[in-house]
């Protein structure tokens, strides 16, 4: 166990660096990024000021070094924790995400949440009434779901409460309480507003997961020892939870860590602009739109973050789970 | 000859006549057509087709770049029945007025119910040529050409005064088209390096599979939106085209790599191969013509369910301004008009290109799950 878990580690360590230079050269692709204009900027003025911010820029970040010296700058600096420096907000990448990432990290969990809340006991009565006219309903809403791409719905939800319902979806507090500090209010508030992006993001995820779910259970109800359990005599309830659902969600877990919350995390960016949320996803498309290349490659790194984290998570959690799986 | 024997043998012979038509693909076609959802998808597809990416210019009562007065017009609707009742067959669409609010001091134009303007069909319009090239000036569908203040936007006008729905006719043009073209290099990609891995196995197998794995840890969407966003802004709008349309591949190949890799693996060792190996036949010889074949069935299914995806991939780079630019018109140009609220607010019918793109995603859905069915015919 021990020695696989350190291999896992390993492998996701080295996976990240790969992944972190590669981002690093896609954002330092495109020619005209913000830095060159801010140092073409500060140039233009001239003064004294203005040069030594240009040469503490061009020691910081290795500007006149090669591509290696750039990254290698970069990369040391992140894992102490200094991402750079956002040069369209002119404030640390670190500062700015740290108010945004943890609102992004809940968001995931409760769309994730709603994910499971729906999706499993809809599965669980999909596949223990097999064929009935609630199976089909569930089977064809679970069809129609895969297809609808959240931020379009995200789009659709935003006109039925502007238009039609003169709400205000936008955000995730209210007025009062976007600068206050934190208080029981203030979480109350946040989940009023949380649970419309949740359910939009949550849409797409629902759908897969009761096909997932479904069919697993279905082929697990088939096994000998459901029929050994009905044998005993324990009742159709304990049968279905306790021994079929426990066997046939295991998959779930796997893809929980892999699939599901990266997925979401990196999925809900796009919903996350449309409603114009205060977490990652606007910063992300802005800092791209805006070639603000410190800040979209921390955003990056930290998605890949997730989702290695995740994949290793979901090992750990399937051992645990599931007693006969040997980790080798 | 007797009797008996006349019968079995035309019974014998109408056996074997049956067994010859049932080819594989013959099987395939049989068990699609009774699916109706799939069905259903592929005709809604062949409309879509036919409707946006061919004669767009035909459908479309305007051209793309025909701009009114009239600035983000509500649509004018289709009408049977006036406001008094009488009920014509021929619809009609009522007229626009301009109003000034004095209270946003914003220009509206409302619509106007004295003024009534029928529709005719194959009317003379606007010169547009035809897939670039056939030119006509036939619409499918107009007002009386003779009369200039007869207009037609049945789905409103956009901020330059131009139809919305001839636009997204022609967005529909790009964007089905950005989805069938980065399938096919998709394929092409996938499918090549899928099977050289499993034929070869050994350092390259190691190295393109290594490579797949690298790809599967990015995020999909985020890593797509920096891929784009890396494509210059100055480049001319066909090159951002063909830029966008590979960076969806490059993004989503891996998976596709992996299945083949996998079906070239268990088909490697077939009897076939051996005897083609045996023959002198060359590698790529091999590949080509015993292998890939062998894995298309299963390729088709993926390829057709992974068109959806691209389109909304395509839909949501353009729609938050890293994919295409205005003046190209894609369904997610055509939604960048809508990216604010005061849009929303205001001129709500510029959502109307969202059912459309849903539509096409949901008949490529329906259209590849059931051939997902019928291409594994010997099942029930």
């Amino acid at each position: 166990m021990l020695s696989f878990l350190v291999r896992r580690i390993f492998y996701a360590i080295i996976m990240l660096v790969v992944v972190s230079f590669v981002s690093f050269i896609i954002i330092t692709l495109p020619p005209g990024d913000f830095m060159t204009q801010k140092i073409a900027e500060l140039q233009a003025r001239g003064d004294k000021s203005a040069e030594l911010r240009i040469d503490e820029y061009r020691e910081r970040y290795g500007l006149d070094q090669p591509l290696m010296t750039q990254y290698w700058l970069w990369a040391s600096n992140f894992i102490k924790g200094d991402f750079g420096l956002s040069f369209e907000y002119d404030q640390p990448v670190a500062t700015l995400l740290k108010q945004r990432f943890p609102l992004s990290v809940t968001l995931a969990l409760a769309t994730t949440a709603f994910t499971w809340a729906l999706a499993i006991p809809i599965g669980v009565f999909s596949a223990v009434k097999q064929y009935s006219l609630g199976d089909q309903i569930a089977t064809t809403i679970s069809f129609l779901g895969i297809g609808i791409p959240p931020f379009l719905l995200a789009l659709v939800v935003l006109y039925v409460a502007v238009v039609k319902l003169d709400q205000d979806v936008v955000g995730l507090f209210s007025r009062e309480f976007v600068d206050a500090s934190w208080s029981l209010a203030k979480v109350w508030d946040l989940l009023k507003h949380l649970w419309v992006p949740a359910l939009i993001g949550a849409i797409t995820g629902t759908a897969g997961t009761i096909r997932i779910m479904r069919g697993n259970l279905l082929d697990t109800l088939g096994q000998p020892f459901i029929e050994a359990a009905r044998a005993r005599g324990l009742k159709n309830r304990t049968v279905i939870w306790r021994h079929a659902v426990r066997m046939a969600i295991n998959p779930l877990i796997v893809i929980l860590g892999t699939e599901t919350f990266p997925g979401i995390l990196a999925g809900n960016i796009l919903v996350e602009v449309v409603l114009s949320l205060p977490t990652m996803g606007p910063l992300y498309i802005e800092a791209l739109l805006t070639q603000d290349m410190y800040m979209a490659g921390t955003v990056l790194v930290f998605l890949v973050m997730m989702l290695l984290i995740g994949s290793v998570l979901a090992d750990i959690a399937l051992a645990w789970v599931d007693p006969r799986i040997r980790l080798e | 000859m007797s009797e008996a024997e006349k019968t079995t043998g035309i019974v014998q012979e109408e056996n074997e006549k049956e067994q010859i038509s049932q080819s594989y693909w013959a099987l395939v076609w049989w068990k699609f057509k009774k699916n109706r959802t799939a069905v259903v998808g592929g005709v809604m597809l062949a409309v879509f087709y036919i409707v946006c990416v061919f004669f767009a210019e035909f459908f479309a009562p305007y051209s793309k770049k025909l701009e009114s007065e009239f600035i983000e017009a509500h649509p004018t609707g289709l009408h049977w029945r006036d406001e008094e009742g009488n009920f014509s067959l021929r619809p009609f669409v009522y007229g626009l007025e301009k109003k000034v609010d004095t209270a946003t001091r914003k220009r509206t134009f409302e619509i106007d119910t004295t003024k009534k303007y029928p529709i005719y069909f194959f009317v003379k319009g606007e010169e547009v040529k035809i897939l670039g090239f056939i030119p006509t000036r036939i619409h499918l569908f107009g007002t009386d050409p003779d009369d200039p203040d007869a207009r037609i936007f049945i789905m409103g006008t956009d901020k330059l005064g131009r139809d919305l729905f001839s636009r997204i006719l022609y967005g529909g043009r790009i964007s089905m088209f950005i989805g069938l073209f980065s399938v096919v290099v998709f394929l092409g990609i996938g499918v090549s390096l899928g099977a050289i891995s499993g034929y070869y196995g050994g350092a390259t197998d190691v190295v393109i599979m290594r490579i797949t794995e690298f790809l599967s840890a990015f995020p999909q969407e985020p890593l797509f939106l920096a891929l784009g966003a890396a494509v210059p802004i100055t480049w001319p709008s066909a090159q951002v085209f063909f830029m966008v349309t590979i960076l969806l591949a490059i993004v989503q190949w891996g998976g596709l790599a992996r299945q083949v890799r996998g079906l070239v693996l268990a088909g490697r060792e077939e009897q076939y191969v051996l005897a083609a190996q045996s023959f002198g036949a060359s590698d790529r010889r091999i590949i080509s013509k015993h292998l890939i074949p062998a894995t298309m069935s299963h390729v088709i299914v993926i390829a057709t369910l992974k068109i959806p995806g691209m389109i909304l991939l395509e839909t949501a780079l353009s729609y938050f301004g890293l994919g295409l630019v205005p003046p190209t018109v894609s369904w997610g140009t055509l939604l960048q008009d809508a990216n604010n609220i005061r849009a929303i607010r205001f001129a709500p019918h510029l959502l109307f290109t969202v059912p459309f793109i849903l539509l096409a995603i949901l008949s490529y859905n329906m259209l590849g799950d059931g051939l997902r069915d019928a291409m594994d015919p010997y099942s029930k």
